[in-house]
């Protein structure tokens, strides 16, 4: 056996260092970490789009590529995360929470080298782990029942109590907001129609990626016009970033690091829960256990470090189910066994019996793909580093438009372009509310798995004689209710005691808040929600359970919050200047005007429409440049450049079917 | 200003020529094939497993095209709505393309398709882990008659073959709970953790795991070649036959020469032994019938499954 594995480890290392395995798995790199990157291209459509190049390969290259890929575009969305608040993919959320403050605090390059090392070093010990204990591993994931998941995901929620700080109330009703949003369409467990009012595009539900797009790629655009900044973020080179980042990881927090590796394979295990789940837990353990909490959120490395190190190590974790029970723990790894199906394979036990060869040196190859990223990464992060170069004026153009179609290629749908536009404007609305996108964002990746479980354990529990034996009586259960206490109650109670008398002391009641956008903007919301709660009392069985829950929620939240303003300060000015409402709101509907050229005019075509009139106006009215031949040339040029880029992107590579219309 | 008129005339034409589809043969350009379900569902394996000769046969490639949702009635009702010109094709699994209008999920109905092919028949099957007390079909019935309505089932769609065979079973004097699950992965995760007593899954996702399951029962007419010895519902005296059948459709009013073409196409690609191993090893044995069997078993099927609505709802409201 000794000798065997030996021999099996020499062949893989052969394997694995000739020329050819090196220059394949470099292209995949590429490919995952810049799918990665582009608000849209998700895991499993980088993965997808790499199956058929992948038919021609030896069975053992094929999986070294698309392992590749794999790790690449987990990694990938970190960037994006950082430079530009948008998260490329929904594993990066937690990264942007700190990344982005870090770009803004002129820190952009340690950022991003920190997201590089720290996924680099992540995927190494989750492919580890895999190799390891994926025995071990795989019959601990099995004891996860609907019932732990339930509760796993409801602690992930209580991130939410400590997302912001001293706006519980605002924070607990995004989220719930988000939970609410991922009620629509089809109800999981009848599988008929749910508050679709007739209208079969929302059969389909909200796509969670595409919210996820709206929420921070749209938005944070929006906001972006809102400064008189001509860049994103003050941007000078940070000589000895790389050696700053690697101290951050490997010398003040190599625990810290590891816990969140080996954490993060172990939950990316678990099928249904995935990177991104690991990558909001983990980060929320990070900050509850710091010395000093309230520094997360304003740009520690720490904050980057975390989520991205738990986030690729689930790769090595997603894989166990694949490689000892034949059962793809997540959508990208369900793919993954499209491209072993093709190839004449079938995972599970019996790959690792018959084709060890096959099944090590997949593993030994996805250990490698996390040590090539280094060099390959580190080139990239210094390429992207560059849009902190560009005037914002062009960014923004640019990533509305990648939004669109990125958003359009995901279920080829005319519909979801929409959803994003309309979303994206609605979460500016509420930002400016201070209802912050993050907190959305957590409800809906979260929802889904919050109702799948809870009706699937209402249905198990038919067989006890109380539903209590599985909610609250299973080990896993109570382990996890316990979790979810201490982290709603902690937070609240080291607030009170640091604020100590100050808190106590009873405010006077002051109208001030009447005049404030904010209060109505909520008071909206409880509506909102009165009218959803009235409309989930007219469904019927489970399907009715997890709505009226969600929107009775929104309706307490919102009073609840209601109330408190009453409390506040009356000295709170409001955040809005007329000049730059008026900005964001001729972006918006030019992004709306473009929405209904798409399908007449052609995609392409209406995108270089709206990307040079957004240049255009934002030269004449954003920046006062008087409008000449030369910037008109300009911005054609930039126009024509982009949407040729985007064509070759999506159009030739990803061979997304975009409406023609009249001319292109 | 009069020559830029006729230099921008003369560009529209040339553009004009260059995008007027010459009337060359069928197929001169890529295949867009709709999957209603996400990328790596069973669905896509279907495609995924021909894709490769598909090309070697028609001379062009297939454009993947995925349109998830409401059970693949998003995506049939894109397709029902497509140009009958052969060049968008799609895939489906019967019953559930039936079932889908009957919920109020989907804008077509089964005549709104021309169908090429059934490429596989994924067939219902009752499994238990390895280590299960029930180690037999008479064991599980047993145990079902002992605590009514208390051992766990899982099943897959609501109203696909799973759900069908527990709803059938039901019906002929096996009380259970049925627990559906969102997708195979995670019932297969269910059943081998003892979250549930047993799984109704079928063949496709199943033999992947097979070294760690037991079968009890096929929901097959005859006993199937890749699971030896494993007894059908039939010879246990129960009457349910339910099997995923997987299928090539177009939308309705192909032309007769595209339709036979991609008939034969079809047939000649799942006849070969390489494609046969290969959907063996994936757990998809092929079995290949032409469509016109669809239209057949749709017709049958039609009053069976207006009764299983009715029946569904009728166990909804007993809870």
């Amino acid at each position: 056996m000794e000798s065997s594995m030996l021999s099996l480890f020499l062949s893989s290392l052969g394997f694995v260092f000739s020329p050819t395995t090196l220059l394949i798995m470099v292209i995949g790199l590429v490919v995952g970490i810049i799918g990665g990157m582009v608000p849209g291209i998700t895991t499993v459509t980088a993965i997808a789009l790499f199956i058929p190049f992948t038919f021609s390969m030896a069975p053992t290259l094929a999986l070294a590529a698309l392992g590749a890929v794999y790790c690449g575009a987990m990694y990938g969305g970190a960037n994006a995360a950082i430079l530009i608040n948008t998260p490329g993919a929904p594993g990066s959320i937690a990264t942007a929470l700190d990344g982005y403050p870090m770009t803004r605090n002129g820190r952009a390059p340690e950022a991003l080298f920190t997201a590089l090392l720290a996924s680099c070093f992540g995927g190494f010990v989750g492919a580890v782990m895999l190799l390891a204990f994926f025995e071990p591993l795989a019959s601990l994931a099995l004891h996860f029942g609907s019932e732990a998941f339930f509760w796993m995901a409801i602690f992930g929620l209580t991130t939410l109590a400590a997302m912001s700080q001293g706006m519980v109330l605002k924070s607990l009703l995004g989220g719930v907001l988000g939970l609410g949003l991922s009620t629509i369409g089809l109800d999981p467990s009848d599988g008929i129609p749910r508050f679709t009012f007739g209208i079969f595009d929302l059969l389909q539900g909200f796509d969670m990626i595409v919210l996820m797009t709206s929420l921070f790629s749209f938005s944070q655009m929006l906001l972006l016009l809102e400064s008189p900044d001509e860049y994103i973020a003050k941007y000078r080179p940070q000589p000895g970033a790389f050696l700053r980042s690697l101290k951050t990881l490997f010398v003040r927090n190599k625990l810290l690091a590891g816990i969140s590796s080996v954490a993060g394979a172990f939950i990316g295990g678990l099928p249904g829960a995935g990177g991104s789940v690991a990558a909001i837990i983990l980060y929320n353990e990070a900050k509850r256990w710091d010395k000093n909490p309230e520094r997360y959120g304003s740009g520690v490395p720490e904050g980057v470090m975390v989520p991205e190190s738990a986030n690729n190590a689930s790769v090595g974790g997603a894989l166990v189910p694949l490689l000892s029970l034949g059962i793809p723990g997540s959508a990208a790894a369900a793919v993954l066994m499209g491209g072993l199906l093709a190839q004449g394979l079938a995972p599970g036990p019996q790959l690792m019996e018959t084709h060890p060869d096959i099944a090590y040196g997949f593993i030994y190859s996805l250990i490698f793909a996390n040590i090539l990223m280094l060099p390959v990464g580190y080139v990239l992060a210094r390429v992207c580093t560059k849009i902190l170069d560009v005037p914002k004026l062009y960014v923004i153009p640019a990533i509305i438009t990648l939004s669109l179609i990125g958003s359009y290629s995901l279920r080829n749908s005319m519909f979801d372009v929409l959803v994003l536009i309309v979303a994206g404007g609605v979460s500016y609305l509420l930002l400016k509310a201070k209802i912050q996108p993050a907190c959305i964002a957590l409800g809906v990746v979260l929802g889904p798995i919050v109702e799948e479980n809870l009706n699937n354990t209402l249905i198990r529990a038919h067989s006890d004689a109380s539903p209590l034996d599985l909610f609250v009586f299973s080990p896993l259960s109570a382990t996890f209710i316990i979790l979810s206490i201490v982290a709603l109650v902690l937070p609240v109670a080291m607030q009170r005691l640091k604020k100590g008398k100050e808190a106590r002391m009873a405010r006077p009641v002051s109208t001030a808040c009447l005049y404030r956008y904010d209060f109505w903007v909520v008071a909206l919301l409880a509506a909102g929600g009165a009218f959803f709660l009235w409309q989930s009392s007219l469904l019927t069985g489970n399907s009715a359970v997890f709505p009226e829950v969600v929107f009775g929620l929104v309706v307490v939240l919102a009073i609840l919050t209601l109330c408190s303003e009453f409390f506040s300060e009356p000295a709170r000015q409001s955040t809005f200047s007329p000049a730059a409402l008026a900005n964001v709101a001729v972006y918006f509907f030019l992004a709306l005007a473009t929405y209904a050229l798409l399908d007449i005019v052609g995609f392409y075509s209406s995108m270089f429409l709206c990307v040079t009139a957004m240049i255009l106006f934002g030269l004449r009215r954003i920046r006062r440049v008087p409008l000449n031949i030369s910037n008109l040339a300009k911005a054609v040029a930039v126009s024509g450049l982009l949407v040729l880029a985007e064509w070759l992107c999506f159009g030739v590579l990803v061979k997304v079917p975009a409406p023609e219309g009249l001319l292109f | 200003m009069r020559n830029m008129f006729v230099l921008l005339c003369a560009a529209l034409f040339t553009v004009g020529v260059i995008a007027t589809p010459a009337k060359a043969a069928w197929p001169d350009r890529p295949i867009r094939i709709i999957v209603p379900f996400n990328p790596g569902a069973g669905t896509d394996q279907q495609g995924r497993l021909v894709e490769k000769e598909f090309k070697e046969t028609f001379g062009q490639p297939l454009n993947f095209v995925y349109k998830p949702g409401a059970d693949g009635a998003i995506g049939a009702t894109e397709l029902a709505n497509s140009r009958p010109d052969g060049y968008t094709i799609g895939l489906y699994a019967f019953p559930l393309m039936v079932m889908g209008p009957l919920l109020g999920k989907g804008k077509y109905g089964p005549e709104s398709f021309d169908y090429l092919g059934i490429s596989c028949k994924d067939v219902a099957v009752l499994v238990v882990p390895k280590d299960s007390p029930i180690k037999s079909f008479e064991d599980f019935v047993t145990q079902a008659k002992a605590n009514p309505g208390k051992l766990r089932v899982g099943v897959v769609e609501i109203l696909g073959p799973t759900h069908i065979t527990a709803l059938r079973l039901q019906q002929q004097g096996v009380p259970m709970n049925i627990v559906p699950h969102a997708g195979g992965s995670k019932a297969m995760v269910a059943v081998l953790g003892g979250h549930i007593d047993a799984l109704l899954a079928v063949t496709g996702a199943s033999l992947n795991s097979a070294s760690k399951l037991n079968f009890l029962a096929v929901a097959s007419d005859e006993p199937e070649a890749l699971l030896p010895g494993v007894p059908t519902f039939k010879e246990k005296g129960f009457d349910i036959v339910s099997a995923f059948a997987r299928v090539w459709l177009a939308p309705k009013g192909l032309p007769a020469d595209v339709k036979q073409r991609l008939g034969e196409g079809l047939k000649s690609i799942y006849a070969r032994e390489d494609v046969k191993e290969r959907h063996d090893k994936a757990g998809l044995p092929v079995r290949f019938e032409d469509g016109t069997v669809l239209n057949q078993w749709i017709d049958a099927f039609m009053p069976e499954a207006r009764g299983l609505v009715d029946l569904y709802n009728q166990q909804k409201a007993q809870q």
